[in-house]
């Protein structure tokens, strides 16, 4: 299997405080599902946002979907945010903008016709148990809910890679559990490769699938 | 109501920058008009010893437009001198030719007289004379308030912009979350922004389209037609269409310039992180 993201002795730090990962080195490929777990403040959510390019490395060589992090051009890291999927614990969805018109977003910045966007969200809207809810405002969704819109978006242009920082950070142990049964079926009907920071592996997971843990700013792989 | 008090904010300091560029606008037209006016007042007569023609004279100032023989049997034939054919003819035939000068552009005392001393070194004229009516105290009126509300306007501009960085400023924190969401997905620089576009370009069209059409009803009203009239002034030519085209050109330009300025200084702000 190809790489999809692949690291190679990379240092990740804010600005010029102390590094919080240091020359660690990891190898995503294609169609793997792999989570990043550690303790609270050990450097999972850095390594998320090195990914989608929010934070370049300060060393060392970062690529995902073939895109060098290091010093990425503005250009091509929007290339490259339209191939990623990304789900986050505070779900970020446009408060103003309807479930459908969220869910959209990934379509219309590809480029598609209004009519196919609409068609293809409420697709997804339908596979993650939403479309009843199309109309309605993320404030009137519970957390949830508005997590399942979240991920209807990160799927809606079929990206490489969806990047979840924490995604069932806010939920009951019943959404959770719906959250990770829809990323498990991207992976096994798309293809999707998953990147999950979680503190906690859920259970229903099974075993397909690899581990990283994160100590002291290094990444080892959990065998 | 928050929303409503954002688009004051930025509607206030608009429409008084689009007014004052109106008030300026009428302003210089009337100050045209006067010039055109005392432009044709104007006359300037050239004695010479030689023809002459406009390609030689106006080598002495481009401002020349008409340069026209003046009919000598007028000119004798208004002094009633009871002379003969023969004295006539000796007369005529010692006599310089007289020419009358119009002019291009309207020129100041200043520039008449450089103009005259230039004309008088040419070895061919004997003389210059011009003659025009004094109206020069309101042109010099007209032009002090010109230049004060020239001045005037520039401070407006000034600080009407600071303002209205200020509001779009606040606009692109109300919107940084949308912004970052979307610039998550690779949103395009437009796509991005086309909101804070969409905003600005309401409220300066609706700036420059109330500026205008006030300044139209002023210009028609009793009091001001009456002002005219009392320093016998011509009240400029008004053409609200193609005025109200001008302030919405400049509403435009002004709303794509100053979003992207203020998009990019706050391009931090707005960033993901």
């Amino acid at each position: 299997m190809s790489s999809v993201i692949k690291a190679e002795n990379i240092v990740l730090a804010y600005k010029s405080h102390e590094p919080i990962i240091r020359n660690t080195t990891f190898d995503i490929k294609s169609n793997e599902f792999v989570f990043i777990t550690g303790k609270s403040g050990s450097g999972k959510s850095t390594v998320i946002k090195s990914m989608y390019g929010a934070l370049k490395p300060s060393f060392g060589d970062l690529t995902v979907c073939g895109v060098k992090m290091k010093n990425v051009s503005s250009g091509k890291l929007k290339f490259l945010r339209k191939h990623l999927g990304v789900v986050f614990q505070d779900y970020k969805l446009i408060n103003e903008w309807s479930v459908e018109q969220n869910v959209m977003l990934p379509l219309m910045i590809g480029g598609f016709s209004p009519q196919v966007c609409k068609v293809q969200a409420q697709k997804l809207l339908k596979h993650v148990d939403m479309i009843d809810k199309m109309r309605s405002f993320p404030m009137e969704l519970s957390g949830g809910e508005q997590q399942r819109v979240a991920m209807a978006r990160a799927l809606a242009h079929n990206p490489v890679v969806i990047l979840a920082d924490e995604p069932t950070g806010n939920l009951d142990d019943y959404s959770s559990e719906i959250i990770w049964d829809l990323l498990k079926s991207a992976k096994k009907h798309l293809g999707t490769t998953i990147v999950a920071v979680t503190h906690k592996i859920p259970q229903t997971i099974a075993t397909d699938y690899k581990q990283y843990f994160l100590d002291n700013g290094k990444m080892h792989e959990v065998i | 109501m928050r929303s409503f008090r954002n688009h004051i904010s930025l509607i206030i300091p608009l429409f008084i920058m689009f007014f004052s560029f109106n008030v300026l606008l009428i302003l210089d037209r009337t100050v045209q008009a006067y010039e055109h006016s005392l432009l044709e007042d104007f006359n300037m007569v050239i004695i010479a010893s030689k023809e002459l023609d406009l390609s030689t004279i106006s080598k002495e100032s481009k401002s020349i437009g008409l340069i026209k023989t003046i009919d000598i049997d007028k000119v004798l034939n208004s002094l009633n001198i009871n002379l003969d054919d023969i004295n006539t003819t000796v007369l005529k035939s010692s006599l310089p030719i007289f020419y009358q000068i119009k002019l291009k552009d309207f020129l100041n005392d200043d520039k008449v007289q450089i103009l005259k001393s230039s004309l008088e070194k040419n070895p061919n004229i004997i003389k210059v004379e011009e003659f025009k009516a004094s109206h020069d105290l309101i042109h010099q009126f007209l032009i002090l308030v010109e230049t004060i509300l020239l001045v005037f306007t520039g401070f407006i501009l000034i600080i009407s912009l600071l303002l209205i960085i200020k509001q779009i400023s606040i606009w692109v924190y109300e919107h940084s979350q949308r912004i970052s969401i979307m610039e998550l997905f690779g949103a395009p620089f437009f796509m991005k922004s086309k909101i804070l576009y969409k905003l600005m370009l309401i409220d300066s069209i609706f700036s420059a389209l109330s500026a205008t059409v006030l300044i139209s009803y002023l210009m028609n009203h009793e009091l001001v037609i009456k002002f005219y009239e009392k320093l016998a002034l011509e009240i400029p030519p008004f053409n609200t269409l193609s005025d109200v085209f001008t302030m919405l050109g400049i509403a435009l330009v002004l709303s794509l310039v100053l979003v992207s300025i203020t998009i990019f200084k706050n391009k931090k702000d707005i960033q993901y992180s």
